[in-house]
């Protein structure tokens, strides 16, 4: 499994995160997996939950390392978009 | 033999911000060979290591397309004029972090995103007309971001037109394409505004025709040139736009004779937003636009898919029965 990443998106806020965090996986293949860092909290609620209405699959969120307190590892798996509204 | 040679905005670096130069040589090679030498580096963008012509790039000799005129060794006269116009797929910008914080929110619109985006960043977008009713489909395809705009209009501002979303009282009978230029260009730093070079090749275009009769004239030139357009009427209580993705049934076939008059501004404004929309769509994600004709009166809007009228010239080739043309 190719990882790619990781996007560190820590410094950003609403609704860039989730932006970056698209552009980033529409650059990648079907079923290629994005690592993106995100501040605890408010964004690693949002992009997630977005990457799975946007037909991705939310694979881990789990903190990042001790000496990055206050921040979470996310795993996206590029999805299909979900069909397009007609 | 003197030739004029238009620069687009990408390599004006190159001719100290000149959009025009002139070169002189007896084949449009040696007219290259002559610029190269006045404007170190120029060559080298439209010519490869072996000295062929680009794939990415186009040059246009008085409007032909050079590799239709046998390309590089085509003779010169004098007053000739080459055209520089770069393709859409080499030399794009990319979308770098400062873009996408300017454009954060289209990329997230369904259609749009990274690749959409960097279609509209390649594009060049024709818009002919630019009076009141244009003026608010001007802002938005500037805010949209695309790549070159131009404005293509040859009247003058007049009363009508003050008081709306370009115009001002000191702008009263100045040229309107070079006054919705100098209203625009502030707007974005990311799109190149300016007026409709003669000859200019857009990617897309859109019509605010001041006529039923230019209406149908400018698109039927479009289409004839294959380019994506949208054709739009205000009148009556608001009026219509029809979308012409490249093979699709024409504006022709698609508008219906209807309505008097101008409608109310804001009616149009609403119209004029939704007509650049669909021309954003149309450059951004070309498959996902049909071709179709949206009215919008008294504030409703109304989509009807485009059908071609039996035996319209715009019928692909196969689809015309002889017998009955």
């Amino acid at each position: 499994m190719s990882l790619a990443g990781p996007v560190d998106l820590r410094a950003y806020a609403c609704p860039l995160t989730w932006v970056k965090t698209r552009v980033a996986l529409e650059r990648l293949a079907l079923g290629q997996v994005l690592e993106v860092w995100l501040t605890a909290g408010e964004p690693a609620e949002s992009v997630p939950r977005s990457a799975v209405e946007d037909g991705h699959r939310v694979l881990s969120v789990e903190p990042l390392a001790a000496a990055q307190a206050g921040a979470v590892r996310v795993l996206l798996q590029k999805g299909a978009p979900p069909a397009a509204l007609a | 033999m003197e030739v004029v040679v238009r620069i687009p905005t990408p390599l004006r670096g190159l001719t100290g911000h000149r959009a025009e130069v002139r070169a002189s040589g007896g084949t449009v090679r040696e007219v290259l060979g002559a610029l190269e030498a006045a404007h170190p580096g120029l060559g080298e963008r439209l010519l490869d290591g072996r000295g062929a012509l680009r794939r990415y790039v186009n040059l246009f000799l008085n409007e032909e397309d050079l590799r239709a005129l046998g390309g590089l060794d085509a003779a010169v006269r004098d007053g000739d004029r080459l055209t520089v116009v770069p393709a859409v797929a080499g030399g794009a910008p990319e979308l770098t972090e400062d873009r996408i914080a300017r454009w954060a929110r289209q990329l997230l619109v369904p259609g749009f995103g990274a690749a959409g985006q960097e279609r509209l960043m390649a594009s060049r977008v024709r818009v002919i007309g630019a009076d009141a009713v244009a003026a608010p489909a001007l802002v938005y395809l500037v805010q949209a971001g695309v790549g070159t705009l131009w404005i293509d209009d040859p009247d003058l501002v007049g009363p009508a037109d003050l008081g709306g979303w370009l115009f001002g009282p000191g702008d009263s009978g100045q040229p309107r394409a070079a006054a919705a230029v100098a209203a625009l260009a502030p707007l974005s730093r990311y799109v190149a505004v300016e007026g409709y070079p003669m000859g200019g090749v857009p990617t897309a275009t859109l019509v605010v025709a001041s006529s039923s009769a230019q209406a149908l004239s400018s698109a039927e030139t479009a289409r004839r040139a294959r380019i994506p357009h949208v054709v739009l009427e205000a009148e009556g209580e608001g009026g219509s736009f029809v979308s012409v993705p490249v093979g699709a049934p024409c504006y022709a076939c698609a508008r219906t004779v209807a309505g008097t008059g101008r409608p109310p501004a804001p009616a149009a404004a609403a119209l004029a937003a939704l007509a650049a929309q669909e021309l954003l769509q149309l450059i951004a994600d070309p498959a996902a636009v049909t071709g179709r004709r949206v009215e919008l009166i008294r504030g409703v809007t109304a989509s009807r898919t485009s059908s071609r009228l039996p035996g319209c010239a715009c019928a692909p080739k196969e689809e015309l029965a002889p017998e009955t043309a």
